[in-house]
């Protein structure tokens, strides 16, 4: 097998109790027998462990907030891009989409390449515009967005409570009343802004599926997992790969409706009454717990690698059903001095060594 | 009496058993095995009766209610219809 030379970046290093997937992202690559190369990190805070841990990055550099805007993002890849010269990218975070969609351009007349999902694919998966996808003859909860919390006191007539009252961006809380769902309009509108986002309540099994797109319809891998083990705030901290022939079908029917394009995470829940198979959202980006990919015999983060660079892949044989992942919490020990040289140059060249 | 095949179950010699499908785990006595064994080889409810009664020193009436219970379980979690 010919090893492929490549300089890729990854961003998401934060390994926390809501961990970002780049960590994962970066083992899936290295463990992949294809990899030859180096792998530069690309974070947003100085603490990131995954700037730190022994084996992830050979490079790393802090990155500008998305929040900054792509003119800074394009600034920082270019200084990135003469130091270390990069062939592909892959955010791993929603927040920095947008961002890398516009700079997509220039990163391409710069020679560096990635795998990004359409600007249309965005859109359709925000949590606004996310009914829309039943016109798609994508089943998904009704919902309904509103701007003002006397539109709550309308909900009955079209929802049943309890309901999802979920942030435009994040969080999502559970109602059970018009009064909760008042207080959770409040507290949503005040962190994430308007408009708030009304679902009706899927009672069932909820299960995630990390899949690629090809972009023109076609799956080229799904790994289909069922939390076994939480976190307070309901994130898997273990899991283990399932078969279900109905959900895999419904996966294989979202990403051509969709022509899904990169990586995401679908989440799905089998409702308790009728057996359906409802889309709750769609990440469009790795999970953090994308290495099981690999553990069940589909490296999705490679696979996305070698679609960035060109390279024709065929969809990948199904995963092995019933791997296994627990995440741990564990301490590590590090030298000041790298903490001393990301804080003060905001990059460390040659980590690994 | 399930009417579809069981054999995507995978249960072990000790009792585990991981339902592929839903990705729910759980631990059978040693009877629940058996029954299960039984049931993923396709037998019929009389047939497990019969096995049962082979195996355990109890009366067809008690295995029949224990095998009946047994069957209310599994369809509770879903591993039969």
């Amino acid at each position: 097998m010919k090893k492929k030379k490549l300089s890729i970046a990854v961003s998401g290093l934060n390994v926390t109790e809501n961990p970002g997937p780049g960590v994962s992202v970066i083992r899936s690559i290295r463990d992949s027998l294809e990899f030859d190369g180096i792998i530069t990190g690309l974070a947003f805070d100085p603490l990131d462990p995954g700037i730190y841990m022994r084996g992830i990055c050979d490079n790393v550099f802090l990155m500008p907030y998305p929040s900054q805007g792509s003119d800074h993002l394009l600034e920082r890849i270019k200084e990135i891009h003469s130091k270390i010269p990069l062939d592909v990218i892959i955010p791993t975070l929603d927040s920095e989409l947008d961002a890398y969609l516009r700079i997509s351009g220039e990163l391409e007349k710069m020679g560096i390449k990635s795998f990004l999902p359409s600007v249309e694919g965005l859109k359709l998966r925000s949590k606004v515009y996310f009914e829309r996808l039943s016109e798609m003859g994508i089943t998904v909860p009704h919902g309904k967005s509103i701007t003002s919390m006397t539109s709550i006191y309308e909900l009955d007539k079209k929802f049943k409570f309890p309901v999802m009252i979920k942030g435009q961006f994040y969080e999502a809380y559970i109602a059970y009343s018009p009064m909760e769902a008042e207080n959770y309009f409040r507290k949503i509108s005040a962190k994430w802004g308007l408009p708030v986002v009304i679902q009706e309540f899927v009672v069932g099994q909820e299960y995630d599926v990390m899949a690629l797109g090809d972009g023109r319809g076609g799956l080229i891998g799904a790994v289909p997992m069922k939390k076994i083990q939480l976190t307070e705030n309901g994130k898997a901290w273990g899991g283990i790969t399932i078969d279900d022939s109905a959900m895999n079908k419904c996966v294989r029917d979202i990403i051509a409706k969709l022509k899904w394009r990169g990586p995401c995470e679908l989440e799905i829940i089998k409702s308790k009454d009728t057996g359906d198979y409802y889309l709750i959202e769609i990440n469009p980006r790795f999970p953090a717990w994308c290495y099981l990919s690999v553990g069940a015999g589909q490296n999705l983060p490679w696979a996305t690698v070698k679609l960035a660079m060109n390279e024709p892949v065929s969809e990948l044989s199904p995963c092995q059903i019933g791997t296994m992942f627990l995440r741990n919490s564990i301490d590590h020990i590090y030298p000041i001095s790298k903490y001393q040289a990301i804080m003060t140059s905001g990059e460390l060249i040659g980590n690994n060594k | 009496m399930a009417k579809h095949s069981l054999s995507h179950l995978a249960l072990s010699d000790e009792g585990f058993l991981f339902d592929p499908t839903s990705g729910h785990t759980y631990t059978l006595n040693s009877v629940g095995t058996f029954i299960l064994k039984k049931m993923i080889e396709e037998y019929s409810f009389d047939q497990i009766i019969a096995a049962m009664i082979e195996e355990y020193d109890s009366s067809e009436d008690i295995l029949t209610r224990d095998l009946e219970q047994f069957f209310h379980f599994l369809s509770e979690q879903g591993i039969i219809a």
